[in-house]
């Protein structure tokens, strides 16, 4: 199989001239239309990807990504319960670069000027772009958690963008003292991976219960509810019994105080203090976006539900966990599809590919202790206001160990797919 | 557990089908408005789950399956032959026009696969 880079089309054009007039740019790279991509996690890289593969060369496409190693964010926490290695949640982009022509700049995009339609970047180039797609994952509302703030989060690590903190809570964790308490702040609605924070609970309980059976865990919750609740306290019981204590806002009043050098967390009930701790602050989209102006008051950027186009600029999409895509949770899943779908609209919009109707799906799985995994997920459709669900499903409680099992094994599956189908 | 109980109905199956269906030029299934393009949109949502370079991986491999097979195997899920609820409710959304398009197009794979395992010697 031919792989076809941008490089190697640039060939096949120039050839094609070789007889024409020399020195005069040839119709078609004058005409080649541009995409931009901002942040190359599972939104981005996938649209970078599907772009530069599925219009064959007639793209030129840039992505801009500060990263040289993207760790995902997803199954992060299963390198925290010892189940997986750092290195294999990591990732490169040469082959985003050698097999797809893709243009990958290790920058930050600093600003977007939408007039003259071009990204700058942190070291002052300007890239132009015909149509941009903004990847940019999540930044953090720090003063939601009064007290709380970026020098809190070694003490304290939020761990919600994967990477060195992960390493640093697991160390943290494995070297609680014995019979200490484990404390998780985790963030109120809307924020990345809703069942995200009750995995890491399940895995801190697992790594707990094999070297420190005695410590305990306390959960102050910045919300009644949460995502597959009665799955994880279920699994909760059946793995850690008398481990975990989970209180939400209406049991402690809320949270007044973060004080990371004590190590405490008051609330009107009480103060607890802890031997580690996670705080998770409130969350808003990655800041380009602000920077570019497409955000709402709650700082998401509201988009277009059949074509992720941002609502307040036909030439920008917003996808992955800073669009507002309800009825879509904000995970890696999830900007892995609406990738697809934003790729779809941009082909079409800029060399005429066809537009097909926007579908969507996402599958959120977790995992509660060693085989035990559940899932929650469901299909949707671009609908006039908002993306619509079609069908959803979720594990149930009392399955057998063989499901469970399955669940879990069929996660791993995933993930060598959804690597592959981002990086390449 | 369930993976093998999977693989061995869908061996089940495509025997069964295969055994009372005619050669695929008379087959009861009608490829002839199937689009290679649509296939190739649709397959982008199977990637995310199904890995295209056709590594063993827990979930089944479906590139360069059969279309016949591949149809059959869709259509059992759709109509809850098959126990998978995400794959019964992808399988639901899909018409027959989405069905033999997608069949055609990762049958088409199964030359790629072949090209592409032969390069890396």
């Amino acid at each position: 199989m031919v792989k076809l880079t941008r490089r190697k089309f640039g060939k096949l054009v120039g050839a094609g001239v070789a007889a024409g007039a020399v020195g005069v740019p040839t119709l078609a790279q004058a005409a080649i239309p541009k995409v931009v991509v901002i942040g190359g996690g599972a939104g981005g890289a996938t649209a970078a990807r599907y772009i530069a593969k599925d219009s064959k060369g007639a793209i030129e496409v840039t992505l801009i990504e500060p990263t040289k190693k993207y760790y995902t964010c997803f199954f992060s926490n299963l390198y925290l319960g010892g189940v997986r290695s750092y290195e294999s949640i990591g990732h490169t982009y040469e082959k985003l670069a050698y097999d797809f022509g893709i243009n990958v700049i290790h920058e930050w995009a600093t600003g977007v000027d939408r007039d003259k339609k071009e990204v700058v970047l942190s070291s002052g180039a300007r890239v132009p772009y015909d149509r941009l797609i903004i990847s940019p994952g999540i930044d953090f509302k720090y003063d939601s958690v009064p007290g709380y703030s970026p020098e809190s989060t070694n003490a304290m690590p939020h761990a919600w963008k994967s990477g060195s903190q992960v390493q640093l809570l697991k160390a943290q964790v494995e070297n609680m003292k014995e019979g200490g308490t484990f404390l998780m702040v985790p963030p109120p609605n809307p924020y990345r991976c809703p069942p995200g924070p009750y995995e890491r609970i399940s895995m801190v309980a697992k790594i707990l219960k094999e070297r420190n059976p005695t410590a305990s865990i306390m959960i102050l919750d910045t919300k009644e509810k949460f995502s597959k609740q009665g799955l994880f306290q279920e699994g909760w019981d059946n793995h850690y019994k008398g481990m975990i204590e989970w209180l939400p806002p209406s049991v402690h009043g809320g949270i007044k105080n973060i004080d990371h050098r004590a190590m405490s967390v008051e609330t009107d009930f009480d103060t607890f203090t802890a031997d580690a701790a996670c705080v998770i602050p409130a969350q808003k989209a990655g800041q380009i976006a602000a920077l570019a102006n497409l955000t709402n008051e709650a700082g998401w950027c509201p988009i277009n539900p059949k074509t992720m186009q941002s609502t307040m600029d036909e030439n920008i999409h917003v996808i992955g966990d800073a669009s507002v895509a309800t009825s879509m949770p904000k995970s890696g899943f999830s900007a892995n599809s609406q990738a697809k779908v934003a790729a779809m609209a941009v082909r079409a919009a800029l060399i005429g590919s066809k537009m097909f109707g926007s579908k969507y799906a996402n599958t959120c799985w977790s995992l509660i202790a060693e085989d035990d995994g559940i899932k929650v997920g469901a299909t949707y459709e671009g609908g006039a206001e908002k993306i619509d669900v079609v069908d959803k499903f979720i594990s149930k409680t009392g399955e057998d160990a063989a499901t469970r099992k399955s669940t879990y094994e069929e996660s791993l599956g995933w993930y060598d797919a959804i690597s592959a189908d981002m990086f390449g | 557990m369930l993976f093998r109980f999977f693989s061995v109905t869908v061996i089940f199956l495509t025997f069964f089908t295969f055994a009372f269906l005619p050669a695929r030029a008379e087959s009861i299934i009608d490829f002839s408005s199937a689009d290679i393009e649509y296939g190739q949109y649709l397959a982008s949502e199977c990637t995310s789950c199904h890995l295209l370079s056709g590594k063993e991986s827990k979930i089944p491999n479906i590139v360069g399956l059969e279309a016949e097979t591949f149809v059959v195997v869709l259509r059992a899920y759709r109509d809850k032959h098959l126990s998978h609820e995400a794959m019964q409710n992808i399988a639901s959304r899909l018409g027959d026009e989405e069905m033999i398009s997608l069949a055609i197009y990762f049958e088409s794979l199964r030359d790629e696969e072949k090209a592409n395992k032969e390069e890396t010697y």
